[in-house]
């Protein structure tokens, strides 16, 4: 009996994944359970067990190819003595029992694209891995690609992300001279590239960037961090600060943790406030998913952000905790870089750059109202967001809120 | 423009093209002085008289090769078969002669014959006459097969039949014998090889044939009623086959259904879904479904047989859940 090896669904929202590597050759025997080969969904590289013992029979699908979730990636060929084949349908055998049910139904994939769906993205450039399925079960419908197609009207169609189209060209390969070397991007690097310049292409996007009096913080971090790394083994962070003055400012100014519906023409609230958090990893940039961001503590959003971005560079991170997002946070100035323009997730209408913090000579005003010139710590914070749906007034609001939430430095109970 | 039922539709076809032409005969048991046992040849022996409307003994071996004997020599016969379960006992002169000879006499003979036989379930005859056979036909090189669901398209099928060089098995429904339809006055011929869109609809579409055309059409009815417009096309002939309106449909609504008499196993709409899977895929927003008659010998019991024919109920339901899955 053979037994088919399918592209496994890691995760509700994981459509499609790419054949990383082959760890088994045709012909070779596998035990099951055996590590058969590496896949790369969006964002994360696993290895898929064999589903049985016995040999390799074929391999199905080549590495670097991407396919919907259910695809038949390789055959083994088992040991087990082969079952009777009956037809897979409703025959009543003799004296007619009851029909057997067909295997339709279990076979149904919940986010596979149908033919006719695939067709019109590949028609449109839509790209049906960034599509909000309205069917039923989440299912991408065929006015779903159409709304999405009428919505953008995208000038170039990101055809790199979406469905192989129909009968379509060949991309145009570059042949290099001496001194030049071509190699293809790995799948994570490739799906950076569609996903940035699928955002670029459909929203609009700019940049205000604000400056931050972090010394308050800053002064409360240093004094606490020590404690609490003994007494709780949390690691206080500054982007722990951050990212809870940022979750507090999406609660009063909600328009921020919105989206633009796939049609372009409408708005879609979320309830909740998931918070992405930027993560630099050897492999490229991740965006790990706080779920329920605004519900947490400073401490607690300290420890899920650590949680994550410790999971997120070693790999074990889920794909779903890698989507799902409202809103993202990126660190620009890990790196020391004062500020940049982020690039909006799609989906999502803000992003939050916070610069690097650096001392400075500042005019700072003390309480009593006296001005004087004082070190004080300094951070830009950027802050993108799609102008469709927010406008400058409005992000101007969000970092206002974030500003005098740090300035003030009211944290202390959070701490104690 | 006359109400008639279709068996009354039946012999005003054969009349119309007897009229017509005088090469036109009708021949099988009882169609003479008892007008047919399903009274589908009334008033023929007393039109056209007996030299052109001729009862046979019980021998569909001896109706067939009779009337192809006739069709090869000059005359242009409409033979009739009963119970289409009975070109079991003669298949051999259908398959093997009728649809053979044009071709093995490299177009020197032609065979203008049409056989009418009664097909079908929902009357309680049991499984020897009630088996819907017209698939048997369509997996014939060299027949033509058609199967009329009103009493006007019995009409104008059976005329275009009669005006067919090569052979055609009409397959006359005995389920809807005595339904009634508008059919208007004067000549009518139609067209064989086409099918014809009975609703127009959007989302779903349902290809029905004889019996499950009006089951079709009712199940259309109570899907509307939860907001699924389907559109139910009555194949009407099997070969030549309108893939032209099929696939037309199914580009226009993304779902395919098929609506089948024939049990499970290789019934008409198994070459259709076969057609549609490889010249409509792109077109399709989901699995190509077949609602049919269990692979089964018919039932006779009221119940049982009610229970195995696809019904309304069963096709709005299939239909419903396959678009909410």
């Amino acid at each position: 009996m053979n037994i088919d090896v399918t592209m496994p669904q890691l995760g509700e929202t994981v459509a499609e994944g790419t054949v990383a590597r082959w760890l088994k050759r045709v012909g070779d025997q596998v035990a099951d359970q055996e590590p058969l080969l590496e896949i790369a969904t969006d964002k994360v590289d696993t290895e898929v067990p064999s589903p049985g013992a016995g040999t390799l029979i074929e391999i199905v699908i080549a590495e670097d190819t991407t396919v919907s979730v259910g695809t038949v990636l390789a055959v083994i060929g088992s040991t087990a003595p082969a079952p009777v084949a009956l037809p897979p349908i409703p025959v009543a055998v003799g004296g007619g029992g009851a029909a057997a049910p067909g295997p339709a139904a279990s076979r149904r994939h919940r986010h596979v694209h149908s033919p006719r769906v695939r067709r019109l993205a590949a028609e449109n450039g839509v790209a049906l891995t960034l599509l909000h399925g309205t069917g039923p079960g989440g299912r991408v419908t065929p006015r779903d690609v159409a709304s999405a197609a009428a919505a953008h009207q995208q000038p170039e169609p990101v055809a790199a992300v979406a469905a192989p189209p129909v009968g379509a060209a060949p991309a145009p390969t570059y042949t290099p001279t001496a001194g030049e070397r071509v190699e293809p991007m790995s799948p994570l690097r490739t799906v950076i590239a569609d996903r940035m310049m699928q955002s670029l292409h459909t929203s609009a996007q700019l940049t205000t960037v604000v400056e931050v009096d972090v010394t308050a913080v800053v002064a409360l971090r240093r004094v606490a961090a020590p404690e609490l790394a003994q007494r709780l083994g949390v690691r206080l962070t500054l982007t722990a600060f951050f990212a809870k003055a940022a979750v507090e400012a999406l609660r009063t100014l909600p328009l921020l943790n919105a989206s633009v519906g796939p049609d372009g023409r409408s708005v879609i609230h979320h309830d909740a406030q998931h918070l992405g958090v930027a993560v630099d990893t050897e492999r490229g940039l991740l965006v790990p998913v706080v779920r329920d961001a605004g519900d947490l503590s400073l401490l607690g959003l300290c420890r899920r952000i650590e949680d994550l971005a410790d999971r997120t560079r070693t790999g074990g991170i889920a794909p779903d905790e890698l989507v799902g997002g409202t809103f993202t946070l990126t660190n620009t100035g890990s790196r020391g870089a004062l500020f940049d323009t982020p690039i909006l997730v799609p989906g999502q209408v803000g992003i939050l750059g916070t610069g690097a913090v650096v001392e400075r000579p500042a005019v700072w005003r003390q309480p009593d109202g006296e001005r004087l010139i004082a070190i004080r710590s300094l951070a830009h914070f950027a802050l993108t967001y799609d102008h469709r749906l927010v406008d400058g007034a409005d992000a101007a609001r969000f970092l206002t809120a974030v500003k005098r939430r740090l300035e003030a430095g009211q944290f202390q109970h959070e701490l104690a | 423009m006359a109400e008639l039922t279709y068996r009354d539709a039946v012999a005003r076809g054969i009349a119309q093209e007897m009229r017509r032409d005088e090469r036109v005969v009708m021949i099988g048991e009882d169609v003479a002085g008892a007008g047919g046992v399903f009274k589908t040849t009334v008033g023929l022996l007393d039109e056209f008289g007996p030299r052109r409307v001729i009862d046979t003994p019980i021998s569909e071996q001896a109706i067939l090769g009779a009337a192809m004997g006739a069709a090869m020599t000059g005359l242009r016969p409409v033979a009739e078969i009963m119970f289409s379960d009975f070109f079991a006992v003669c298949w051999d002169i259908v398959v093997n002669e009728i649809a053979k000879t044009r071709y093995m006499t490299g177009g020197q003979v032609t065979i203008p014959l049409v056989i009418k036989t009664g097909n079908g379930g929902s009357l309680r005859f049991g499984a020897q006459h009630s088996q819907a056979v017209e698939n048997w036909a369509m997996a014939v090189p060299g027949l033509k097969v058609v199967t009329p669901s009103t009493p006007r398209d019995v009409v104008g099928l059976m005329a275009a039949a009669v005006r067919s060089d090569d052979p055609v098995l009409f397959f006359e429904h005995k389920g809807l014998y005595a339904m009634k339809g508008e059919v208007p006055d004067g000549e009518i011929v139609d067209e064989l090889g086409t099918a014809v869109v009975r609703r127009p609809g959007t989302d779903a579409t349902i290809l029905s044939l004889g019996l499950t055309v009006k089951r079709a059409l009712d199940a259309a009815d109570q899907l509307a009623e939860r907001g699924i417009q389907a559109e139910v096309v009555d194949v009407r002939s099997l070969v030549p086959l309108d893939t032209r309106t099929i696939l037309a449909s199914v580009a226009k609504t993304g779902r395919l259904f098929t609506v089948e008499e024939n049990p499970r196993l290789l019934g008409w709409g198994a070459e259709i879904a076969s057609i549609a899977a490889e010249e409509a895929f792109w077109d399709l927003d989901g699995p190509i479904q077949r609602i049919t008659t269990p692979h089964i010998p018919l039932p006779a019991a009221d119940s049982l047989e009610d229970l195995v024919l696809p019904s309304a109920d069963v096709v709005a339901t299939t239909v419903e859940k396959a678009l909410q899955s």
